[in-house]
């Protein structure tokens, strides 16, 4: 016994010690290749170089590897040699950058914080070898599709100029074919890395003053669709939201007189899904930055059908187009009718209840369904956003369980997408008090006021100022799970937005209020707080809000009237109007709500009205704002003057006084009777209270 | 008769006017508090201006970011006379010889949708229930919605049944089938709607009651001169020409506002 379990021992010994000697020379292998990058001599450098290049395409672990093995400053390195017989090695140490930028944001977050963005640049200047610009040129692409890549440097010294001129597939004078069929690719890796950098206003002015627009037109006929593509893509960023931009592009002639418009209504009719997807992208930019007003039918008939089609392709195709189609619908109730005559909705919502939740991959070719899912919800918000009609499709797609869900989802553009979609569908009372309502969606939502990511908060709140209105049933279980209190915290952010959000939320939240409910606000918030509102230094959206606040508050009751005088102080409360009426005329919408302020103030007891009546200069700028061009402005001026004179005791002094400034001001005395003539004819009656629309002929 | 774009200062009221302005300057730490002098003028313009400054910088730096916002349009409220969020009115629908107290309050309306929406509250309707207050909805006649229901089991003789009673569609009648004929509210003094009940306030859910129906809906006339508001219920099995008698209630004019987001 003992000698045949030795002899077997024996036997599996070398079969196990082979294994450790294999792997064991394996790796010593990968050590040896990242050894011999130190080698003088370039031709054991470029072995090595094409050794680790084999092992690491399409193979993450070995990849990982190599980067343990500290591999990628010593590529780095070889771009910072002014060795020119060192080309082929730049080529082949660029090319495998490359590769390991493909494989992940992880990777190029290595890549990058060893400096490697700068020496790539260097590589696509004109001077260099075509297959090292190539090769550069590819690892960028890589490199910028990760967000969080730092895009600067692409903008010192000569770089966007030698971009640019790489557009052209002519300029390194390719003689043979397989130069030819380089130089195409090249100006395709030009025109993606051209895309992926024009994430600000900015970016944009300086790839365009560089002269990237003719270039761009020229390649879309090339005939080459990897470059067209790319070409149709950077000229989508480069027009988004640029209404400046959009018309120049318009307007630019390609070498066949085509126009580019023309060119993309051929294109997104083309065979490939990926290409019918980036006209429509372009096409869809062009039209929201208002350069493609005449191709309206083209818009409707063409570009949104496209859209919805493309929902049925698989893949990357299937994830952009409804974000796309969010874009293009976007405040176009034209565009989102003609969205809900079509079969998007059903196709959305499948989306939304049948993805499976998988661990998202960054390049897996079978698509991200993560991704998928927010598009898609942001479709649906989109389709639902200004009509009742895309509401109730929406809701009978019975996705409402699933955006409930969708707000407890581990990625935050989900989380933020299904607030979207709620937030439209909040718009509508009939809704608001059934659908979701029923569904339970006030607590999820307001568990998302305090999120991590300052978007999902910025969303849920907007959610929640249609959320907290008067009609709403879910106002009061805001309240009690401390919404106030939420509210105001979130009122002192710095992100404008948020901020805007929550003070709109508050005034939504006291319109109609008890005096309870003003009082608990006005208690957290504080008047000093609305105050510093009404002045807000960044945004004159906020101010506004604040004002309306105000308006909410001194309203209806005479008891809500004194709370804001006692809390504010007489003094500083006309202080506030007289301020807003003489210096902020332009801002008519400012205007509206300080008038307002008055008139709700003006209804008030004769102390309130006296407050009013004590400044003349307020009372000037009221007379005068009844001459104004608005008519709204125009009818709620009279308002207030008919608060002010509505007193049972005629004999009152204020009462005298004021038609005192009526009657002796002569060049005022015209414009109360031209209004009063105005308001007669127009069949108003003091004691009803009834005025005719003052609309402008 | 003049009309101006800007207020005019007049010269006789004593405040804000650079050529009357006292010099002496009460500024504290380069501030000016006084608004009566010059440098809170010129302050109130250069904030103003550096407001404006600021926005147009961020505006450029900022990231072009599709991805969190979906809708920038603002839903300003709209009325005409007596019809806005929070407006009130009373009075009573009369069926045969009973007759019964009826209130409605407006809670929104949205004359660009040709909608507006709210709760119609009716008294002893039923013994069972004293009060009851459903949630409606109105469609407004114009170019959205046509004066021919062809819905809610209403055909075309009904539909003219049930206009005709208003005197101030008789003038329209001949219209009506036309094709291509659309009313426009704007600037006419009278309004026609088409009510319909959805549901119970405060519960939904509750689908029947006994004694009492909203499955019908209302024909409406309003006279925005006057603010009154008539109507017919119609159901094809409810007893015809219900007649609802609405009458605005006057309120304080103090006017608070909401706006959707």
């Amino acid at each position: 016994m003992d000698q045949e379990g030795y002899l077997y021992n024996i036997a599996l010994f070398p079969l196990s010690f082979t294994f450790i000697i294999v792997e064991t020379m394996n790796s010593l292998k990968h050590n040896q290749a990242v050894d011999e990058l130190n080698s003088s001599d370039p031709a054991v450098r470029v072995k090595a170089l094409r050794f680790i290049k084999n092992n690491i395409i399409g193979n993450k672990t070995k990849k990982d590897l190599y980067i343990q093995l500290d591999v990628i400053p010593k590529l780095v390195k070889f771009f910072k040699s002014k060795d020119t017989t060192d080309s082929q090695v730049q080529i082949q140490a660029a090319i495998v950058l490359g590769s390991f930028a493909y494989g992940g944001e992880e990777n190029v977050t290595e890549i990058v914080k060893h400096d490697a963005i700068k020496p790539l640049l260097e590589c696509i200047s004109l001077k260099n070898d075509p297959r090292l610009i190539e090769a550069a040129a590819r690892a960028l692409k890589a490199i910028y599709k990760c967000p969080t890549a730092d895009k600067n440097d692409i903008f010192a010294d000569y770089h966007l100029r030698d971009l640019i001129t790489l557009l052209n597939p002519d300029a390194l004078h390719p003689k043979i074919d397989r130069e030819r069929i380089a130089s195409v690719h090249t100006a395709e890796l030009a025109a993606t890395i051209i895309a992926r950098c024009c994430d600000t206003n900015e970016q944009q002015i300086q790839i365009a003053s560089a002269g990237a627009f003719p270039a761009l037109v020229n390649l879309l006929t090339c005939g080459f669709s990897k470059a067209q593509e790319a070409a149709l893509d950077a000229l989508a960023y480069l027009c988004r939201e640029n209404p400046e931009f959009g018309k120049a592009i318009v307007e630019t002639k390609s070498e066949t007189s085509d126009s580019p418009v023309k060119i993309m209504l051929n294109l997104i009719q083309d065979k490939s899904p990926t290409m019918r997807l980036i006209a429509a992208k372009c096409l869809t930019h062009l039209s929201r930055a208002n350069a493609i007003g005449e191709y309206s039918n083209d818009i409707t008939l063409i570009v949104l059908p496209t859209l919805v089609k493309l929902l049925d392709e698989k893949g990357p195709v299937r994830e952009e187009a409804p974000h796309v189609l969010a874009y293009l619908i976007r405040d176009n109730e034209e565009l989102q009718k003609a969205a809900c005559d079509s079969d998007a909705v059903p196709k959305l919502a499948d989306f939304v209840t049948h993805v499976v939740d998988q661990e998202s991959s960054y390049y897996d070719p079978v698509g991200d369904g993560d991704k998928l899912k927010e598009n898609a919800l942001m479709a649906l918000a989109a389709i639902s956003s200004l009509t009742d009609d895309g509401r109730k499709l929406v809701v009978e797609a019975k996705i409402i369980p699933h955006i409930v869900a969708a707000m407890s989802h581990r990625s935050y553009g989900i989380r933020a997408a299904a607030c979207q979609c709620t937030r439209s569908l909040s718009r509508s009372i009939n809704i608001l008090r059934t659908s979701l309502v029923d569904a339970g969606i006030a607590t999820p939502l307001f568990k998302l006021l305090s999120d991590e990511s300052t978007d999902v908060q910025t969303t849920a709140c907007a959610t929640l100022c249609n959320l907290v209105l008067d009609f709403s049933p879910m106002k009061k279980t805001i309240m009690e799970l401390g919404g106030i209190e939420k509210l105001v915290e979130l009122v002192r952010s710095p992100d404008n937005t948020l901020r805007l959000n929550a003070i709109w939320a508050l005034k939504n939240l006291v319109y109609q209020a008890e005096s309870d409910v003003k009082e608990a606000v006005m208690k957290v918030l504080t008047y000093q707080t609305m105050e510093t509102l009404i002045s807000d230094q960044e945004i004159v959206e906020v101010q506004e809000q604040a004002l309306n606040l105000l308006r909410n508050l001194a309203c209806t009751k005479q008891i809500d009237i004194e709370e804001v005088f006692q809390g504010l102080g007489e003094d500083r409360l006309m202080n506030i109007i007289e301020n807003k009426l003489c210096w902020w005329h332009e801002n008519e919408e400012i205007i509206k709500q300080v008038l307002f302020v008055i008139n709700n103030i003006a209804t008030g007891n004769e102390r309130h009205k006296s407050a009013i009546m004590n400044r003349p200069t307020i009372l000037t700028r009221i007379l005068n704002y009844m001459g104004h061009t608005n008519p709204e402005i125009r009818v709620i001026a009279v308002w207030v003057l008919i608060n002010l004179l509505w007193t049972e005791d005629k004999s009152a002094s204020m009462y005298l006084n004021i038609l005192n400034i009526i009657i002796m001001r002569f060049l005022l005395y015209d414009l109360i009777f031209f209004n009063l003539n105005f308001i007669k004819a127009h069949k108003f009656e003091f004691k009803n209270y009834v005025i005719w629309d003052l609309k402008i002929k | 008769m003049p009309v101006f774009s800007n207020p005019v200062i007049s010269a006789t009221t004593s405040t804000i006017n650079n050529n009357s302005l006292p010099d002496k300057c009460m500024c504290v730490d380069g501030v000016c508090r006084d608004p009566s002098h010059k440098h809170y003028a010129e302050q109130q313009k250069k904030q103003q201006e550096q407001l404006r400054q600021q926005q147009l910088l961020q505006k450029r730096k900022r990231r072009l970011s599709l991805t969190t916002e979906i809708s920038s349009v603002r839903l300003l409220p709209t009325t005409t006379c007596s019809l806005y969020s929070g407006s009130k009115f009373r009075g009573e629908q009369r069926s045969g010889r009973s007759s019964y107290d009826v209130s409605v309050h407006i809670q929104h309306v949205d004359l660009s949708e040709s909608f507006l929406c709210g709760y119609l509250h009716i008294r002893g309707l039923t013994e069972d229930y004293p009060e009851l207050t459903t949630f409606f909805e109105a469609e407004i006649i114009g170019r959205k919605y046509s004066f021919l229901t062809k819905k809610w089991d209403a055909d075309d003789k009904v539909d003219i049944q049930h206009w005709t009673r208003f005197q101030a569609f008789r003038p329209l009648k001949s219209h009506m089938k036309k094709d291509g004929f659309v009313y426009d509210f704007h600037n006419k003094d009278f309004i026609f709607m088409r009510w319909k009940e959805h549901f119970l306030v405060p519960d939904h859910r509750v689908r029947t009651i006994n004694g009492a129906s909203f499955a019908g809906f209302y024909y409406i006339c309003y006279q925005l001169s006057t603010g009154i508001i008539t109507g017919f219920y119609y159901h094809k099995n409810s007893d015809r020409f219900q007649e609802l008698k609405l009458h605005h209630c006057a309120d304080n004019n103090s006017f608070p506002s909401f706006e959707f987001r």
